[in-house]
């Protein structure tokens, strides 16, 4: 963007990373007069002029199918990015496989994220208090009930007040009108009901009513893309342009930290990039410095972070950084429902992500001590009549194996649109032994020592896992479908790789004092005053609830935090 | 075009299209290698960055799409693709062949494309068109030639299924895919609204529900 900082002794904050968290503290403290040098790694994207809004899959390599080069198709909005990232490798430990998804651009993941904005529970705060595994987070609900608030207010959410045991409801007036249930949606509802399990309203970071200045939803065009009219939620369209606005904030792409400066009293003083346009390096001061780099990123950082004061990195005193990492556990069951064969043409797109969910139902059971299994999930259920591309036919030779010819052309009619995915979002248990470190030798395009992960899976995963593809079996049974994948003998064959569901949390996590945390309840760094981590790594725990809102909710409320420590407006 | 011919051919054009495509072998591209789940492995394991020389990369135009890379069969693999296509997608009363409206050009820039997926179908359908042809199946009669299609179909013809369905998927996303597709699936979606009512009565009666709200 070549924003480049005018005041450079000046700052008072300097924000790393531009998406969920890191644009968040930038706004929050823009807000309040704060003035703000933000970096991102990637480069310069401007939602308005790049979104490929009405490009069709016909138009696409490929017919925009999925490719390494783009995981989530040709249209999706992720900039030099993915799994595998040209020129920024990690490693593995020895029997382990941790999949790291990264997005380098101004907004970061925010531009493509899968939107889906649950608020966590008091129990998801206090789990070990609850049953016994891992430790609570440094505060309760009620402590960032009001920063939820905020948030919800500022991203637009959709959804209803359902009242549920495992999902708290927000305010009155605060989430935006659902749209109704799509046809295959309203089957699962019904499925629903005779197995008496809720099925509600899912909360997206779509608005469906006007929002200060964002017009609402025109259901259509694939939200993965981005949106040029800022109807759904992306840090580049709807936090990011009131804090330029300020005129407190300075951006600056292409600049890939690796370092958090220290000066001799301890303090962190600024931050070392290397600007990626000139192959460069640069250090820029401020008051504070705030990490929201993306989870395993800002971990990454704080190791790199070596000095006299701390030989093994920022945080690492305690022997707690880059421990506890974890990704939420996914599996999922197609299926396919006879009732939706045939149908004649209707529009059937919507908000484009699902209407509906499956919340969590099992928490008394579990209170009760009836299941083999510690921690909750929910269930997402996407299918429905869409644009044809790569996509449409990938599970068609399951339900029509050797047609060809006239046969073929109707068959492809009958069961276009007919096939719905349920996928399970489980609540995984941070343990001591997944962690993230620095490989010793192996080292990315810019010098930066390497991120080594080494992760797998617990019983509590796999039980976990057991009970949700059971579930989702007498769920696709309930509503009239008919299974296309089978329930694997060994389920482990049917979870996720850790990472894959690019829910990566923890490393540096929260906590009341520096024997059980890398960070105090506001994300600051134990012994460094002015050093923040407001992303994912701050999380002790990793609920089912996918955790971008209670990102953007801590991250506010750390921006407030710097900001009356330092006397700024409210 | 005889057996041993035909392969000798595949090979040499394989080779000039990896060549082209700036690709060394092996051929196997190293995420499918399999060596990151290796349990008995000692060593830390670099999860293999594929380099994608010829592909549209990380960050194309995405309001102005391109094919960046060469189309590679030959004119003898394009008439056995024009006619199995043609066969398994033929024109009807209210739709034209998958010929008429580039469905043959489509599976060359599939199995031309340097990704995994496409390069796995490359070898799936480059090879099965070389046994239709030694077949005989260009010169086939419209009946004999449906009849080695029904073959390839039931799992016959040498074990053909795989080649049978990675080619028909390949040419179903091509053909309904485009204007053609879209009006005989019946996609109506994706057209801007100022508000999303939900499937109308008729689609709730069809599937089975009571009419009205949910």
């Amino acid at each position: 963007m070549g924003r480049r900082q005018m005041m450079a002794d000046a700052y008072d904050v300097i924000v790393v990373g531009s998406g969920a968290a890191g644009s968040m503290a930038a706004y929050a403290l823009t807000l309040r007069g704060a003035r703000v040098c933000m970096l991102e790694a990637g480069r310069h994207y401007d939602p308005v002029l790049e979104t490929p809004m009405w490009g069709m899959d016909k138009d696409a390599p490929l017919r925009a199918a999925r490719t390494p080069d783009k995981p989530f198709g040709y249209y999706d909005a992720t900039v030099d990015g993915g799994w595998d990232v040209p020129g920024e490798p990690y490693l593995s430990q020895p029997d382990t496989d941790f999949r790291w998804f990264r997005a380098r651009m101004l907004g970061g993941r925010t531009n493509h994220w899968g939107r889906v904005s649950l608020r966590l529970a008091d129990h998801d705060f206090k789990a070990a208090s609850h049953d016994g595994i891992g430790v609570d987070w440094p505060f309760g609900y009620d402590e960032i009930a009001p920063w939820y608030d905020k948030t919800e207010q500022v991203v637009g959410i959709t959804g209803t007040a359902d009242g549920l045991a495992d999902a708290p409801d927000s305010p009155a007036g605060i989430l935006h009108e659902p749209p109704p249930p799509r046809a295959h949606e309203l089957l699962v509802m019904e499925g629903g009901r005779k197995l008496g399990r809720p099925v509600v309203a899912s909360h997206i970071a779509v608005i469906t009513r006007p929002t200060n200045g964002r017009p609402p939803c025109i259901y259509a065009t694939p939200c993965r893309r981005g949106c040029s009219i800022a109807a759904n939620f992306q840090s580049t369209t709807v936090l990011i342009p009131p804090a330029i606005a300020s005129g407190h904030l300075d951006i600056v792409t292409d600049a890939m930290v690796y370092e958090v400066e220290i000066g001799s009293d301890g303090k962190a003083t600024g931050i070392s990039y290397v600007d990626k346009t000139l192959g460069e390096h640069r250090t820029v001061s401020g008051r504070t410095i705030v990490l929201g780099a993306s989870a395993m990123e800002s971990v990454r950082i704080l190791m790199n972070s070596k000095n006299p004061r701390f030989p093994d990195g920022i945080g690492a005193d305690d022997g707690l950084l880059g421990h506890c990492i974890s990704d939420t556990i996914g599996s999922s069951i197609w299926a396919q429902f006879p009732a939706l064969e045939n149908l004649p043409p209707f529009n059937d797109f919507g908000i484009w992500y699902p209407h509906i969910y499956i919340p969590w139902w099992g928490l008394d059971e579990q209170r009760s001590g009836a299941l083999d299994f510690a921690r909750g999930y929910h269930i997402e259920v996407s299918g429905g009549r869409w644009d044809p591309g790569a996509e449409t036919f990938r599970h068609f030779d399951s339900v029509s194996p050797t047609a060809w010819g006239a046969a073929l052309k109707a068959d492809a009619r009958r069961y276009y649109g007919t096939f719905v995915r349920f996928a399970q979002r489980g609540e995984t248990i941070p343990r001591r032994q997944n962690t993230v470190s620095l490989h010793p030798t192996v080292t990315d395009r810019f010098g930066i020592p390497a991120p080594r992960f080494s992760y797998q899976w617990s019983e509590q995963e796999v039980r976990q896992t057991a009970h949700a593809q059971k579930s989702m079996a007498e769920f696709i049974d309930a509503a009239g479908g008919r299974m296309l994948d089978d329930i694997p003998d060994d389920v482990r064959d049917a979870m996720s790789k850790p990472g894959e569901i690019i829910h990566e949390v923890g490393g540096a996590r929260c906590g009341t004092s520096r024997n059980n945390s890398v960070t105090d309840p506001y994300g600051r760094v134990w012994g460094v005053p002015n050093l923040y981590v407001v992303d994912g790594a701050v999380f002790p725990t990793n609920a089912h609830k996918n955790p971008t809102l209670t990102i953007m909710a801590f991250a506010w409320r750390a921006a407030d935090h710097i900001a009356d420590r330092a006397g700024h407006g409210a | 075009m005889g057996h041993k011919q035909g392969r000798t051919l595949t090979r040499r054009e394989t080779l000039a299209w990896l060549a082209r495509a700036g690709l060394t072998l092996p051929l196997v591209p190293p995420m499918l290698s399999g060596c990151a789940d290796d349990p008995g492995q000692t060593e830390d394991v670099s999860r293999p960055v594929p380099e994608s020389p010829a592909g549209y990369g990380r960050d194309p135009d995405l309001l102005n799409p391109t094919v960046p890379w060469p189309l590679t069969m030959t004119r003898p693999q394009l008439d056995l693709t024009e006619k199995l296509g043609d066969l398994i997608l033929p024109p009807d009363w209210e739709s034209p062949a998958a010929s008429e409206i580039g469905v043959p050009e489509f599976i060359d820039e599939w199995i031309s494309a340097p990704y995994p997926v496409q390069t796995a179908d490359r070898a799936t359908i480059l090879d099965g068109l070389e046994r239709l042809a030694d077949a005989g199946f260009l010169q086939a009669s419209p009946a004999d030639a449906g009849r080695m299609v029904d073959a390839i179909a039931s799992g016959g013809h040498g074990g053909d299924y795989e080649f049978f369905k990675r080619f028909r998927y390949v040419a179903m996303t091509g053909y309904y895919s485009s204007d053609v597709g879209i009006r005989l699936l019946g996609f109506v979606g994706n057209v801007s609204l100022a508000r999303f009512d939900g499937p109308p009565p008729e689609i709730r009666r069809l599937i089975g529900l009571p009419p009205g709200k949910t």
